[in-house]
């Protein structure tokens, strides 16, 4: 990483008035901040990658002195790793839907309804994100155990469920919130019943928005560690689960390959949804009334 | 051709009345304008006509058939909105064919109407297009076409024009009234513009805090308004407190003849003399004179503003008049009211039941 050099190459002297030393100043000083903030942010992960591909790495050499691949082999031929992968990705998509029908509904009368207590339990929805995680999650597992769902298919799905709540309701709420009324009164008025109006206009117009909420609830589901640990352990090992203990049994190495392999797909959907994001769908999210 | 009745409709939102215990009837392929001032009520009536509001009372018909609690996906109405509602996600030929496509018409019949809707608004070359790629005036013509393609009973016209630029304004009203004509459809309008209301309508219903005032022809709403509020809402008026007695107007120094038809004096009345009507004469005894304050040029005729014992009084006059410092007056028309309501013009008392039926605001 290069520190910045813009301050001390720019002309100063006092022929050059063009830039006033203020501007020159805090233009500067702006400039390194975003540097600071990318060597903190992407600095971390630069040094994952190069941990996913070193051999041997010492202390204070700079870069491995050795690169290799086996770390990978260790990993990929890893008995449990097949069975953890495909556990994720049955776990993620059935979350994801069972999420978005029992949300979405849920979104749409925030956004069209008024009723009783709508404010508060739009509000409280989010008391979900708001409670430390494990509080919550050894709470709900008490349920659970009641209801003999801990350790099963089921009980998993429940507990990564609590996780998509809050996106699958509030980005939605505010999707369908930004659909004019006029224009489901339009297909009204054209002869269409409620379902076809909402699924012929005020669907396709919230579209932006429950994509990114299905891709954020997707990826909430996929990464969540610490309740599918508690409820499912120790038959129902998703991947975040297995790097757990990938961490504490093996080398550095490893753990640094599985992290990457599990942000493969989270990389990817967050691609596809990047237009969306800097659309301002997710933003929109949190300015609903 | 349908006729649409409304008898004794009512609505409130919480504990306040919106409309009350109005009557309205339009007769088959008749348009008929909803206008008054904002907050009179007029786009609550035209959405309960197309359900997009439910009545609290009364009863709305549309040839005889009972739509009052009727969803608007259950009734043969069609409205165009004032913000048009195209769908932003469907092309003109999608927009226009949605409500054919889930009446289940046939491929071939719902492509021959929509080509057919098309040419009436001459927007062929537009069939591909997404609304976001038309003009205002072009959406609007959409949003009509949307509305007629489905050859609705009734069709209603929430504010239509209001989006649009005051010279296309003009164009498009001449338009869809000569689309109306066409086809004889039953049109109910909603707008704030007298001028639009009265240059379209085969009647016009003025309402004002819920009520209709009057329902009548642009031209008996102009000549014999019916109410103090319809007076002053059409076209402009000058109105001055006075009593009637001894065949004469009377006010405080002032007095003017008037042939008056009652017998005992009434007082406490309303004089109202539309600006054309005040005639200018060589200053005489016998007549009230006045002071010319301004002369405003109107184009082809003239407004001036008048200094008078009964206050200040516009009056149009010809261009070629020469503007003098004071001049006599009299009146070549006036309307006498009484508690707001009228009861005399052209010194013969208003016969009540001349004026068309429904439009009594009491």
């Amino acid at each position: 990483m290069q520190t910045p050099v813009q301050a001390s190459t720019l002309p100063m002297t006092p022929h050059h008035r063009t830039l006033a030393p203020t501007a020159v100043m805090s233009k500067s000083l702006a400039t390194a901040l975003v540097v600071a903030l990318l060597v903190f942010v992407l600095g971390p992960l630069v040094v994952l990658i190069l941990w996913a591909f070193a051999g041997e790495w010492y202390y204070p050499a700079l870069l491995p002195q050795q690169f290799s691949l086996s770390w990978w082999s260790t990993v990929l031929s890893d008995s449990h790793f097949g069975h953890s992968v495909l556990l994720s990705f049955t776990f993620a998509p059935i979350v994801t839907i069972l999420s978005a029908f029992l949300c979405l509904p849920a979104a749409y009368a925030f956004s069209r309804y008024q009723f009783p207590g709508r404010r508060a339990m739009f509000i409280g929805i989010f008391a979900t994100n708001a409670f430390p995680k494990m509080g919550l999650y050894i709470a709900i597992a008490g349920i659970l155990y009641a209801v003999h769902l801990m350790d099963t298919f089921w009980g998993v799905i429940v507990i990564q469920m609590i996780n998509t709540i809050v996106v699958m309701t509030w980005i939605p709420a505010a999707a369908f919130s930004s659909v004019p009324k006029s224009l489901e009164e339009a297909a009204r008025d054209v002869g269409a019943g409620p379902f076809r109006t909402f699924w012929y206009v005020t669907l396709p117009m919230a579209r932006p928005g429950i994509i990114v909420a299905l891709i954020q609830a997707f990826l909430a589901s996929f990464d969540e560690a610490q309740g599918t640990f508690l409820v499912g352990a120790p038959n129902y090992v998703t991947m975040p689960v297995q790097m757990y203990s990938m961490v504490t049994n093996y080398p550095q190495q490893a753990a640094a390959v599985y992290s990457i392999l599990l942000s493969i797909p989270s990389f990817i959907l967050l691609l596809l949804i990047r237009k969306y994001i800097v659309g301002g769908y997710f933003a929109a999210g949190f300015r609903m009334k | 051709m349908a006729e649409l009745t409304l008898r004794k409709v009512g609505k409130g939102f919480g504990d306040k009345s919106v409309i009350e215990g109005l009557d309205l009837h339009v007769a088959s392929g008749e348009m008929v304008c909803l206008l008054g001032p904002s907050g009179s009520g007029k786009t609550t009536t035209l959405r309960m006509i197309g359900g997009f509001i439910l009545p609290d009372a009364g009863y709305i018909g549309i040839d005889n058939v009972d739509v009052t609690h009727a969803m608007p996906d259950k009734r043969a109405t069609a409205m165009v909105f004032q913000q048009y509602a195209l769908w932003p996600n469907m092309t003109v030929f999608q927009n226009i064919a949605f409500g054919l496509k889930l009446r289940r018409l046939s491929k071939r019949e719902i492509c021959q109407r929509v080509a057919e809707i098309l040419d009436l608004v001459d927007l062929q070359a537009y069939e591909k297009s997404y609304p976001a790629q038309l003009s205002g005036g072009q959406q609007q013509r959409v949003a009509l076409a949307r509305a007629l393609v489905l050859r609705p009973k009734v069709l209603l016209l929430d504010e239509p024009l209001s989006n649009l630029d005051a010279q296309l304004r003009h164009k498009v009203r001449d338009e869809i009234r000569e689309i109306q004509q066409q086809f004889r459809i039953t049109t109910v309008f909603v707008t704030h513009d007298q001028d639009e209301a009265l240059s379209v309508s085969d009647r016009v219903a003025v309402l004002s805090n819920g009520r209709i005032e009057q329902f009548d022809t642009p031209d008996n709403l102009y000549r014999y308004p019916k109410t103090e509020f319809v007076a002053n809402f059409i076209g402009s008026v000058n109105m001055f407190e006075g009593r009637l007695a001894n065949n004469r107007i009377e006010g405080s120094g002032w007095s003017i003849p008037h042939p008056s038809p009652y017998s005992q004096p009434l007082h406490d009345v309303k004089i109202a003399v539309r600006p054309e009507d005040i005639e200018l004469r060589h200053p005489s005894s016998s007549l009230p004179t006045a002071a010319i304050k301004r002369r405003i040029p109107r184009g082809h005729y003239a407004e001036l503003i008048l200094e008078t014992a009964m206050g200040e009084m516009r009056a149009f006059v010809p261009n070629e008049y020469p503007a003098s410092e004071t001049t006599g007056f009299s009146f070549r028309r006036v309307l006498v009211y009484k508690n707001g309501q009228l009861i005399d013009t052209d010194g013969s008392q208003v016969d009540v039941a001349r004026n068309t039926s429904g439009g009594m605001g009491s």
